[in-house]
């Protein structure tokens, strides 16, 4: 299908527009992380600062408790959920591929049931739970909870990637003798690498995020994570510090931002399977 | 026998999803016929009164008209802007793929963090949003502070973060609709309004269904926006269903109240839901 200049034209001049509201937030919280106090509240705005500072980061970087322990909670939080999730995703996922029984679609929909009810609700009984056995205000409860909370995607993306995996390579390694597990392990799996990569992706990215869990679950600066430092600017005073804030939500949403642009491909596989799906 | 292997493989991790996921449910449906203050317990037996309470209350109606409103824009804005945006990038090319990845950006950032640099940027000192608006010749107003203003700043503030996981999965959709579709009806004469019409449209129609699905999930749940952007003010005109669940569970503890307003935000959904699927038989 050809289209006229005008037409190609008019599709730029939207899609630029587009862009330009996607990246605007951003690029509105970066140029005031670098504003001084005084320009950061100047009307008309500031758009394109020329008078910069250092003053916001370095107080984050240098002088802010809850950077270095939110930023390392985040990473160890993600890090072990997305380990656990895999864990137990991995298996199912598999069975999930090549089972071959009565219920496997009722399985696979009490998956997704889930996802009509706010999450936020179902954290009340396992509030009481949690603080029953004496885990409020643990990184283990945190990581426990994304992790079940993730599992279900998880088990999706990876699902996909296995039934893509022809049936014969499995066969015929069963001939030759190897046991089940070992042609899960020596044979699918290698095939399955990018399944794995990008339900790991995936997951990592949406622990990272997630902020009601730790928010409900965790309440001292010692198990803080990422969005709650930043929820933190918010909920401390009356007066929110622009700058800061701004300095620091850069630190917490780039980890995310630069593990999607590197793996963009797998990142948006997992998310479109993780979405449809799930 | 041979299916025990794989059954053994999956029941582990179904049964951590229905322990931690699904039997809570069955607790929430529970303690919504009971008044509980901020712990499990069958004490207080109440009927239906939660429900009830709710139904004859300002506020709750308020949350209700408030959440429409909320849900039926977001949803409709976010749906015309990702089709356009996912046909505009459908031609694929360098440029194209780089406007994806700027676009797709805004939806790896945590809500948390995308409504208070919302926040940020709508705010009446430090904003950018009012300088533009003021150029343009609208008066100096603290957006946030004004009822109408601050549930459209949060209708924007969803857009913005909805819009680019919906384009991904129309994009998706598109891609996948074979090119000789659109190749015999050139042949046929066929002009591109009719081949959207006539190719694309029924086509696409199970993923605009899922992504309306989801759009309308999301939106009916977003509680990160309204907490972080507004708080549900000014005087709560914009509490939406979602943050007043959050406060009744958690600020205020009334945890049977709280379990009342998600069954009633679940079976609104679960009607919505229907109502999609059957206007996209009927259609058929």
């Amino acid at each position: 299908m050809r289209l006229s200049k005008i037409e190609t034209s008019l599709i730029i001049v939207f899609v630029a527009f587009s862009i330009g509201f996607f990246l605007f937030p951003v690029y509105w919280d970066i140029i005031t992380s670098f504003k001084h106090e005084s320009d950061i509240i100047k009307f008309p705005p500031i758009y394109f600062p020329v008078n910069i500072t250092l003053e916001h980061w370095i107080f984050v970087l240098t002088e802010r408790p809850s950077t270095q322990i939110s930023l390392m909670n985040s990473f160890i939080v993600s890090s072990f959920t997305t380990l656990l999730t895999l864990l137990f995703g991995i298996p199912a996922a598999y069975g999930l591929a090549r089972g071959n029984f009565k219920h496997k679609e009722t399985l696979s929909f009490a998956l997704i049931t889930p996802l009509l009810l706010s999450g936020v609700i179902v954290l009340i009984p396992l509030y009481a739970l949690m603080a029953m056995i004496g885990l409020i205000n643990t990184l283990y409860s945190v990581i426990f909870l994304i992790s079940v909370w993730q599992l279900p995607i998880a088990v999706w993306i990876l699902e996909g990637f296995f039934e893509r995996i022809p049936i014969e390579v499995e066969e015929s390694a069963l001939i030759d003798g190897c046991s089940k597990i070992g042609v899960l392990l020596r044979i699918t799996m290698p095939l399955a690498v990018n399944g794995v990569c990008s339900a790991a992706i995936y997951t990592f990215v949406v622990s990272w995020n997630e902020f009601w869990i730790p928010f409900i679950f965790t309440s001292s600066l010692s198990t803080q994570t990422a969005p709650l430092s930043v929820w933190g600017f918010f909920a401390s005073g009356f007066e929110i510090f622009w700058g800061k804030f701004a300095a620091f939500t850069v630190l917490a949403i780039a980890p995310p931002l630069i593990l999607f642009l590197l793996f963009q491909k797998l990142f948006v596989e997992g998310m479109i399977r993780g979405a449809v799906k799930g | 026998m041979k299916s025990k292997f794989y059954l053994l493989l999956i029941l582990p991790t179904f049964f951590l999803i229905f322990g931690v996921k699904l039997f809570p449910i069955s607790i929430i449906v529970l303690l919504s016929f009971y008044e509980t203050t901020a712990r499990i317990s069958f004490d207080k037996p109440v009927g239906l009164e939660n429900f009830i309470s709710l139904l004859v209350e300002d506020r709750f109606l308020n949350n209700l008209r408030v959440t429409l409103i909320f849900v039926a824009e977001t949803v409709i804005i976010t749906l015309a802007l990702s089709v356009a945006l996912a046909l505009a990038l459908q031609r694929g090319g360098k440029l194209s793929s780089l406007a994806r990845t700027l676009i797709l950006l805004a939806w790896v950032i945590m809500g948390i963090a995308a409504a208070m640099m919302w926040r940020l940027a709508f705010d009446f000192f430090a904003g950018a949003i009012n300088g533009i608006l003021y150029f343009m010749g609208f008066p100096k107003v603290n957006l946030l502070l004004s009822p109408i203003s601050a549930l459209q700043a949060m209708i924007v503030t969803a857009v913005w973060r909805y819009t680019p996981f919906a384009t991904i999965l129309l994009w998706a959709g598109l891609k996948s609709i074979e090119r000789e579709y659109y190749e015999s009806a050139k042949v046929d004469g066929a002009s591109r309004l009719q081949q959207f019409r006539y190719i694309t449209l029924p086509l696409l129609k199970t993923t605009l269904l899922t992504v309306l699905l989801l759009l309308t999930i999301y939106s009916f749940y977003a509680t990160e926006i309204p907490l972080a952007l507004t708080g549900g003010g000014p005087f709560l005109s914009t509490e939406t269903l979602s943050l007043r669940l959050y406060r009744e569970a958690f600020e205020y503890f009334a945890w049977g109240r709280a379990s009342a307003i998600s069954i009633f935000l679940f079976a609104l959904n679960l009607v919505i839901g229907l109502g999609y699927i059957r206007i996209y038989r009927g259609r058929r």
